[in-house]
C-alpha cells in the first residue's frame, strides 16, 4: 500500500469542474494551501466550497472559481474590502453562498463521515438558520433536523504522514482536518514530512490512514488573517 | 469595558472569550486564579496573544487567528471536539461581541443590514451553549444609535441567550421583569444610559459606579 503521491498536480490530477470540496483550516491555522494553490493554477471551476472562513475560500471567489461557498464566515472577519468582494459577486449572481455555524458544519461533516444520515439539533432555531427545516421537539425543545453534508474531495494538512496514510497535526492545526478526513469520497493530505511506516506511535496517529487516499509533500504556506503570507 | 468584563471571570471557571472586544479581557485576568480559557479552534487554556512575530507559531493560534501560548496544563483538539464542548453545555461562561441586543435577550451579532454575507462562526453554538452569556459592546454604534433595542432589526444569532451587557457606559443584568440597570461606569448618569437605550430600564436600588 502506497497513497503517497509524486506531486500536487498528480494529487489533484481527478478534481474535475463543478466537484464539491472541502477544505481544512481555521483561520492561519492548518490550510492545505499548497494542494488550493495547485487546484487555482490548473484552472478548475464552477466548485462548491466547503470550509471554516475566508483564508480557504478566498483563492477560489477572487479568481472566480466558485459557484458556491459553504462556510461559517462568507465573509472576512478582519478586512471589509475583502467582504465587499465576495458580496459583490454574490448579488451579481456569480456566486452562491451559505453560511453555516461552525459547530452545525463539524457535525454535518462528522455524520458523512460516520454514516448518520441526518440529526436533530438546538443549534439555530428562531433565526434564518432554522428557517425552512423540519423541526422536532425533544423534551419540550424545539430542534431542527441537520444533513450529512457531501463532498467528492476533501484538502486536508498534516504535519507528518506515512505512506499508509496515518498522519499527525501540530496543536490547532488539527481544527478541520481530522474531522474532514473520510468525510469526502476521495481525501487528499499535504504534509510536510514524509516518514516511515512505524515512525509515528499508534498512540500519536491523529488521521487513521484508513480515511485517507493521497499523501503529498508540500511545506507549509501560512496564511495570517491580515494579508501576509509566510512559508 | 474589558476591565469590568475581566471581574465576571471567577476561580475555576471555563470560559469563552469571542471575537475581538472580548479578547481583550484576557490581558486582565487575575494571575492567581484558575480561569481556564477556551477557544473555539480547539484550545484549553491558552494565554494572551503574543506581540513578538519572531515567537509566532500558525499552529497556536486562538480564534481570532492571533498568535498565542499554551499554559501547563492546556489541551488541543479539534473543532468537532471543541463544539461537543460548547453545544453541550460544558462552558460556564461565554462573551460575545454584538452589534444589537434585545430586552428579551435576544442577539445579533453576525450580519450587517443588507448583506448576503456574513460570519456566524461558532456564535450560536456559544450563545445557546454557555451557561451564563455576557455581552461586551458599545452602548451605541457609530451613528449614535442605541444597541440596546426593543426587538432587534438585524439577523439573528440566537434568541433570548444573553444573561448580563456590559457596555462602556453600563452593566445590564437581563431579569424575569426587564433589563436591569445595576452598574453605571465611572463619571456617567443612569439617565444618560437611558436616553441612549431604546427599551426602558429598571433602575436597581442598589445601582453603583463601576469598579475594577
Amino acid at each position: 500500500m502506497n497513497k503517497v503521491v509524486v506531486n500536487l498536480a498528480e494529487a489533484i490530477r481527478d478534481i474535475e469542474d463543478g466537484a464539491r470540496i472541502m477544505v481544512g483550516g481555521f483561520a492561519a491555522s492548518g490550510g492545505a494551501n499548497n494542494l488550493v494553490q495547485a487546484l487555482i493554477a490548473k484552472g478548475t471551476k464552477d466548485l462548491t466550497i466547503i470550509c471554516t472562513g475566508s483564508p480557504e475560500w478566498m483563492p477560489f471567489v477572487e479568481n472566480d472559481r466558485a459557484k458556491k461557498v459553504i462556510s461559517g464566515f462568507t465573509s472576512h472577519s478582519l478586512r471589509p474590502e475583502i467582504t465587499e468582494v465576495i458580496e459583490a459577486k454574490v448579488r451579481a449572481g456569480k456566486l452562491e453562498v451559505e453560511t453555516v455555524p461552525h459547530g452545525i458544519l463539524s457535525e454535518r461533516i462528522r455524520a458523512r463521515k460516520a454514516g448518520i444520515p441526518a440529526f436533530y439539533t438546538p443549534i439555530g432555531v428562531g433565526t434564518v438558520f432554522g428557517e425552512g427545516k423540519e423541526t422536532k421537539l425533544f423534551d419540550g425543545d424545539e430542534c431542527v433536523l441537520e444533513r450529512a453534508i457531501e463532498a467528492d474531495f476533501a484538502l486536508i494538512r498534516g504535519h507528518y504522514g506515512d505512506r499508509l496514510g496515518n498522519l499527525t497535526c501540530r496543536f490547532v492545526a488539527r481544527n478541520r482536518n481530522t474531522e474532514m478526513a473520510g468525510a469526502a469520497e476521495v481525501t487528499i493530505a499535504e504534509v510536510e514530512e514524509i516518514v516511515e511506516v512505524g515512525d509515528i506511535d499508534p498512540e500519536r496517529v491523529d488521521i487513521q490512514g484508513i480515511y485517507v487516499q493521497r499523501v503529498v509533500r508540500a511545506p507549509k504556506i501560512v496564511k495570517w488573517l491580515d494579508g501576509h503570507e509566510a512559508v | 469595558m474589558a476591565l469590568r468584563v475581566a471581574k465576571e471571570l471567577k476561580d475555576g471557571m471555563y470560559v469563552n472569550l469571542g471575537f475581538g472586544l472580548p479578547t481583550l479581557t484576557s490581558l486582565f485576568i487575575p494571575e492567581d486564579q484558575d480561569i481556564i480559557l477556551h477557544a473555539e479552534n480547539g484550545m484549553l487554556r491558552y494565554a494572551g496573544v503574543i506581540d513578538d512575530e519572531t515567537q509566532a507559531d500558525a499552529d497556536l493560534i486562538n480564534a481570532s487567528g492571533q498568535p498565542t501560548s499554551l499554559l501547563p496544563g492546556a489541551a488541543v483538539f479539534d473543532l468537532n471536539e471543541s463544539f461537543t464542548m460548547i453545544r453541550g453545555g460544558h462552558l460556564d461562561l461565554a462573551v460575545l461581541g454584538a452589534y444589537q441586543v434585545s430586552e428579551k435577550g435576544d442577539l445579533a451579532n453576525w450580519q450587517l443590514q443588507g448583506y448576503h454575507v456574513g460570519g456566524i462562526g461558532g456564535a450560536i453554538e456559544l450563545a445557546q451553549g454557555a451557561k451564563r452569556v455576557v455581552v461586551a459592546m458599545e452602548h451605541t454604534d457609530k451613528n449614535g444609535k442605541p444597541r440596546i433595542v426593543k426587538q432587534c432589526s438585524l439577523p439573528l444569532t440566537a434568541r433570548r441567550c444573553v444573561n448580563t451587557i456590559i457596555t462602556n457606559l453600563a452593566y445590564i443584568e437581563l431579569g424575569e421583569a426587564g433589563l436591569v440597570l445595576k452598574e453605571v461606569a465611572p463619571g456617567i448618569t443612569p439617565e444618560e444610559v437611558q436616553a441612549n437605550t431604546e427599551p426602558n430600564l429598571i433602575i436597581s436600588e442598589d445601582l453603583s459606579e463601576m469598579e475594577f
